[in-house]
């Protein structure tokens, strides 16, 4: 006699049962694509007047060279449909930029170029160096990464190091914003943070003047003193 | 009790949802760039043989001054400095087609034509702010530190670099909104001596508040987007302060056929119906010629700070 006889010995057979997962119309689960601003592909460019101070060191600033027709005196080429940027990036090169390869990066980096385009997004082209997350606009920065490469640039000799002139423009103004900050501080003590900063940025500085050691500037005889009489 | 009569015995009577009679724009930076004296505009490319512009760059009205000279001595030439820009037009370009029934049940009237006319004006000038918001970031001159807010401080050394460097006011200043909005924490927090009692930072607090022109302040006018570009891998943001001669840009339209269903809308957007009879269906498409560049690179500078 089994255990599901009863006393009276009648059947009583369980209900069949299946697994069940609730299906409810439109919930199609959360969206696998970032909501990330659309914009333009562009290339990394670099400018001798640009640099910041980043991961404590002097590293450059890039911008970035909007790769879009009508942007820049780009063009589309009207054989191929392609864009056509050698005006727009001569352009840039006359005015003391420097294009950044796309496809030249530190080794072991795994990418073989410093753009991407997230999965669904036609629109969008990040830096490697930028996360962006499904269903989100965020865009969060892989800080280490960004000044790593930023760091393989300089040291690879990928960038002239910033020139000695820039530092002391650099070192004036990052004094100017400590001795701001150190009236500020006064009356306010959370402004001890920008006081720390400015001195942190400092040290960087004048460590990457030390490094280059005193460069004497440009000097050539003044034109045009022979008839002074002295 | 029985029968009585409840929102489900009524089913035949009442629908799951029903539309509101009211609608909701979605959020967008739907802005226009004001006229002002910083923007330059070109004339445009009809009938000139090319795509593509050179904007000559002349040093004259005082950029070469008097030379102390002798009284009887022969005076040297003066050597003409010019310089060239170049801008290049394309095609911008968007059509919303629509099915005949889904015009027909069209319940708040957003399928017909003037409505997607008003559209593709508000987006072509939405589309003029965009071109230049991605221009006011490649300025040779910055001024902020990567990372930090920006500041009364940033905006001051922006206008000095500026004025330095001869660039004539009145300035246009293209900024993300959050850079606006640390600013602007800047002026209400930590604003103290002239800027404290400066009316323009009075009305920068007080102003009514969102995305477009937020006014002038420190002699600049502000225009906020969320166009501008981020700088340092997403770390920042990289707007711009410039003044007349940094950026130009071109609007152009191919002229309106009087045969065709098409309309110009301002002289700056063609405008047109496409019937596709056989599938039912029917397009509007907007078209402009566009084109931005950046010209004297040390009449603007890049406000780079914390996103």
């Amino acid at each position: 006699m089994s255990a599901f006889d009863h006393a009276a010995g009648t059947p009583s057979p369980t209900v069949g049962r299946k697994e069940y997962s609730p299906l409810l119309a439109g919930m199609g689960g959360p969206s696998r694509v970032t909501k990330v601003a659309p914009g333009p592909p562009f290339l990394l460019k670099v400018h001798p007047s640009r640099w910041q101070v980043l991961g404590g060191r002097v590293l450059p600033c890039p911008g970035k060279h909007k790769l879009q027709a009508g942007l820049n005196a780009v063009e589309l080429d009207r054989h191929s449909g392609r864009l056509k940027a050698g005006t727009s990036l001569a352009e840039a090169k006359e005015r003391g930029w420097q294009i950044l390869p796309h496809d030249d990066l530190p080794p072991g980096t795994d990418e073989g170029s410093y753009l991407y385009r997230p999965d669904g997004r036609g629109d969008v082209v990040l830096l490697i160096w930028e996360r962006c997350f499904a269903g989100s606009a965020t865009i969060r920065s892989d800080a280490d990464g960004w000044v790593g490469y930023l760091s393989w640039l300089v040291d690879a000799g990928r960038v002239e190091p910033a020139p000695l002139y820039v530092l002391e423009g650099m070192l004036d103004a990052a004094q100017e914003r400590l001795d701001r900050a150190q009236d500020r501080v006064r009356t306010q003590p959370s402004a001890q943070v920008d006081v720390d900063r400015e001195v942190a940025i400092i040290a960087v500085i004048e460590g990457e003047i030390e490094q280059r050691g005193a460069a004497e500037p440009v000097r050539q005889a003044p034109a045009g003193l022979d008839g002074v009489d002295l | 009790m029985a029968d009585e009569i409840t929102f489900s015995s009524i089913a035949d009577q009442v629908e799951s949802e029903i539309l509101s009679g009211e609608f909701l724009m979605l959020q967008a930076d739907r802005n226009a760039l004001p006229a002002h004296p910083a923007l330059f505009r070109v004339p445009g490319f009809r009938g000139r043989g090319s795509t593509s512009q050179k904007i000559p760059q002349i040093g004259l009205m005082g950029y070469d001054l008097l030379a102390s000279t002798a009284e009887t001595g022969t005076v040297a030439n003066t050597a003409l400095t010019d310089a060239s820009g170049t801008i290049a037009v394309a095609r911008y370009a968007k059509a919303y087609e629509s099915s005949d029934l889904a015009r027909l049940v069209d319940a708040y009237g957003v399928l017909q034509p003037g409505v997607l006319a008003m559209d593709a004006t508000v987006s072509l000038a939405s589309t003029i702010l965009s071109l230049h918001a991605n221009l006011v970031d490649n300025f040779a001159t910055t001024a902020g530190t990567s990372g930090v807010d920006a500041s009364l401080e940033n905006v001051l050394d922006a206008i000095t670099a500026l004025e330095v460097s001869k660039t004539e006011g009145p300035f246009l200043g293209i900024v993300h909104p959050q850079q606006w909005a640390d600013v602007r924490k800047d002026a209400a927090l930590n604003g103290g001596g002239a800027i404290q009692f400066n009316a323009g930072a009075q009305a920068m607090l007080d102003a009514m508040k969102g995305l477009g022109f937020k006014g002038s302040f420190l002699g600049v006018d502000w225009f906020t987007s969320t166009h501008v570009p981020t700088a340092n891998a997403g770390a920042d943001r990289a707007g711009g302060i410039f003044g007349r001669g940094a950026i130009a840009h071109v609007i152009d339209e191919v002229p309106v056929d009087p045969d065709l269903p098409q309309i110009s809308v301002n002289g700056q957007l063609l405008f047109e119906k496409s019937r596709t009879a056989r599938d039912a269906l029917t397009a509007y498409i907007s078209t402009a010629y566009l084109g931005a560049s950046e010209q004297i690179d040390t009449c603007g500078v890049s406000l780079i700070t914390d996103a």
